[in-house]
């Protein structure tokens, strides 16, 4: 391997954050699942099940602990017995047929007890510092019943049916950093092996999946008695956490742009880094050929309803086809081949294609790639204090760079604002509505930049012209008298340091595809299997195919998301 | 006598943000004034108590007359000390937004700023003043004293809740800190308030929006 750091440049933030394409990312090394069994294998933590007190209905509580080299962590969850009427993956719901927290450390009879009384009703309860996240989860029907039951006629449940779903059960919410009274993630980033975005919130996922398999043979061996079967370990392997995500996804990566840049320019970075290796080895060649037969069976496998997603899962079929053929026929790896790769692909393959390559082609290079995951979170908190001494020429200018796209349409015009973001008042939650249509104008939130960013241009304009062009006004003086801008002057200067902090897309557009945002801040979580189920709420599958804590080890540690090709 | 309730701040960052909203504020200084109120708090000062007090008047109804006026902010010479003023009292917010943007021209000033409406909210702006600049700044308010160097404060005692005279002077030098605090125990009468105007940006619901606001659609129990 060698690497020529000046040949190519990370692509251009005009192209990569249009809605389209960051809806049709994928995982890849630096996703944040990854990053957490990569280091709890690493670290060798241990993993202990202190408590597990469940009757024959499978109703009670258990406590899990994940031990890491400093700290300790617990997921303390509580079984319950839900009428199938009352389960809802809508955030409207309130009940679940699990709920969970973790908990900073080992909680004590009393802290299980105080957990008990808050946890079970979720956003209606409180939690303290102590607490590092809240969780719920919902069976799912269509393959809780048949695991059970299968277990306990002594069988195995169906390969097929597992596939079908999934998963057993799937989180509808994971809340983390301060919401209800849990611990502010400022508190708890020192910890290195917190540091890295969403890590509590992903062990507390990768923990329940563990209670769940419990569970199930629990459930199981109620019913079947010494008949049952024990679920085979490589079917349970097969089975993730589900997740269902919907509107309240969408706003986070318009209200953390310095905190989504990191995360972009951290994978754009890592396909700059490969593209300028100007030679592929054997071994380099050998590792990208193996990871896409096994992607395939990972394509192959993923279901969806939606039309949206049922198009681009045979447009990304017929992509990797046409990848296979390009790859049989290259025989040329010692001139940047992931150069050559990428530049093929940008003119071949959909963007969902383009995209699974760029995911893929790290895949060889962990000591290019991984070291990039210390650099995705935010601490940069001194981003958000306005430069006031920063002239209105300048402001201009940077308007003009990061939103420049946006600064010549009619915002007057139906189709470009036809949508608003608003926060209900009966679960606070974010919702999208019809500007024209319902009365919910008055309660929009801040979430079109590029609007705002346009009529901040004009009046900058109007005021720079009034002061008979004087360049050296200050942002100061421009905010003191129009202080409607301070929240799109206070992103716009931000974009000096995130350059990938801003959507390129018109976010409040007729056409707008909220499914976008949210998948690619799922993506970077790692998750696989995107199922659209409307153009604003999508299933996922999360830990498919990991390790159980038992088995975690370096060599199972990192690869797991791509199934076995043989499977 | 009232109950506490503790919060963590990210939850107070958020609720300052939705209740100055709810009162009226633009949403860039209400970023501000989440901010603030965080800063306050996370320093085991009243922040929730000064916001609540804050919105309470409803200045935003007037802003333009709670705010510096637009003409003389600074003085013609490069050392001259400037008053701040309004037609009315000074929005602490508005004001603590303009000190903070006017950083890199009050080095080596005296601001005297008239007639401001609960001066405990200027402190976290003058925090940012002193981080800009690098130095740290005191706030004179009346008669009682607070010093910060961006991070810390040395404030003994309490601002009064309007002031007729704040004097802020750069290149001063700090003595002791007050304690950082990692949560918030805060007056549930006064998060009350602040709940009060939070709720007022929340949508009423609608059917229409319970059905598809949210993106319902397919089956999700399944």
């Amino acid at each position: 391997m060698s690497c020529d750091v000046k040949r190519v440049s990370r692509r251009d933030p005009e192209k990569v954050m249009r809605l389209s394409r960051l809806g049709s990312f994928h995982q890849c090394r630096l996703s944040f699942m990854r990053t957490l069994t990569r280091r709890m294998a690493r670290d060798n933590w241990q993993f202990t099940r202190g408590v597990f007190e469940l009757d024959s209905n499978g109703v009670g509580r258990a406590v899990y602990t994940a031990t890491g080299p400093s700290c300790q962590y617990s997921l303390v969850a509580f079984a319950h017995d839900l009428p199938d009427k009352k389960r809802s993956d809508r955030v409207i719901a309130d009940a679940w047929d699990a709920t969970f927290a973790l908990f900073d450390g080992i909680p004590t009879q009393d802290d299980v007890d105080r957990l008990s009384k808050n946890i079970p009703f979720q956003e209606a309860g409180r939690v303290s510092e102590s607490e590092l996240t809240m969780s719920r989860a919902n069976r799912s029907l269509r393959l809780w019943n048949h695991v059970v039951d299968a277990l306990a006629n002594g069988e195995q449940p169906s390969i097929h049916a597992i596939r079908d779903v999934g998963y057993l059960m799937r989180t509808t919410a994971v809340y983390g950093s301060g919401k209800f009274g849990a611990a502010d993630r400022e508190s708890i980033e020192d910890r290195s092996e917190l540091y890295a975005p969403f890590q509590a919130e992903l062990l507390t996922v990768y923990l329940i999946r563990n209670f769940v398999r419990d569970l199930v043979q629990h459930v199981a061996c109620a019913k079947g008695g010494k008949k049952t079967a024990q679920l085979d370990t490589d079917i349970a392997k097969e089975l993730g956490i589900g997740n269902s995500t919907g509107l309240g996804m969408a706003p986070f990566i318009v209200n953390h742009p310095i905190l989504f840049n990191n995360w972009i320019i951290a994978r754009e970075e890592a396909v700059a880094r490969v593209r300028n290796c100007k030679v592929a080895s054997i071994e380099e060649q050998a590792c990208f050929a193996q990871l896409l037969r096994r992607s395939e069976v990972l394509v192959e496998r993923w279901r969806s309803e939606h039309p949206l997603q049922v198009n681009k899962l045979a447009l990304l079929k017929d992509d990797v086809a046409k990848l296979k053929v390009y790859l049989d026929q290259k025989d040329d790896w010692s001139n940047y081949p992931w150069d050559q790769l990428i530049n093929w692909s940008e003119g071949a393959l959909t963007e969902e294609g383009q995209e699974f390559v760029a995911s893929l082609i790290l895949e060889p290079y962990e000591h290019l790639v991984d070291g990039l995951s210390d650099c995705m979170s935010d601490v940069n908190r001194d981003a958000f204090v306005i430069d006031g001494s920063m002239t209105v020429a300048v402001l201009k200018s940077i308007i003009e760079s990061c939103f420049g796209w946006a600064l010549d349409f009619d915002w007057s015009i139906k189709k470009h604002c036809a949508r608003v973001w608003y926060v209900s008042a009966e679960k606070l939650e974010p919702r999208l509505g019809e500007r024209f249509e319902e009365p919910i104008e008055d309660y929009e939130q801040p979430l079109a930049p590029a609007r705002d960013a346009t009529l901040a241009y004009r009046d900058l304009t109007a005021w720079d012209d009034s002061k008979s062009g004087k360049d050296d006004a200050s942002v100061a003086e421009f905010l003191l008298q129009y202080p409607q801008h301070r929240h799109i002057v206070r992103r716009v200067q931000i974009s000096r340091v995130a350059p990938y902090g801003e959507v390129k897309d018109n976010t409040i557009s007729s056409s707008v595809m909220p499914i976008d945002m949210l998948r690619v801040k799922l993506s970077f979580f790692g998750a696989t299997h995107f199922d659209p189920r409307s153009d604003r709420w999508v299933r996922i599958c999360m830990y498919a195919g990991a390790p159980y804590p038992d088995e975690l080890s370096s060599s199972n540690a990192d690869l797991w998301v791509y199934p076995e090709a043989a499977a | 006598m009232s109950n506490k309730i503790n919060l963590s701040l990210n939850e107070l960052d958020s609720l300052a943000k939705r209740a100055a909203r709810g009162a009226g504020y633009h949403w860039g200084l209400c970023e501000e004034a989440a901010k603030a109120v965080r800063w306050l708090c996370s320093h085991g000062l009243d922040g929730v108590g000064q916001l609540a007090l804050l919105l309470e008047k409803s200045l935003s109804q007037s802003a333009s007359m709670h705010r510096p006026l637009p003409v003389r902010l600074l003085a013609a010479n490069e050392n001259d000390n400037v008053t701040w003023q309004a037609g009315d009292q000074l929005c602490p917010l508005a004001t603590g937004a303009y000190l903070s943007d006017s950083a890199s021209n009050l080095v080596g000033r005296e601001i005297e700023i008239r007639q401001l409406l609960l001066p405990t909210i200027l402190i976290p702006f003058a925090a940012n003043v002193a981080s800009l600049t690098k130095q740290s700044i005191s706030i004179v308010c009346d008669e009682t004293v607070a010093t910060t160097d961006g991070v810390n404060i040395d404030m003994t005692n309490p601002f009064p809740d309007s002031a007729c005279d704040v004097g802020l002077r750069c290149g001063v030098s700090m003595s002791a800190a007050r304690t950082q605090q990692r949560r918030v125990i805060a007056d549930t009468h006064q998060l009350q308030v602040l709940q009060r105007f939070a709720n007022l940006t929340y949508a009423p619901a609608t059917e229409e929006s319970r059905l598809t606001g949210a993106g319902a659609g397919l089956m999700d129990n399944d």
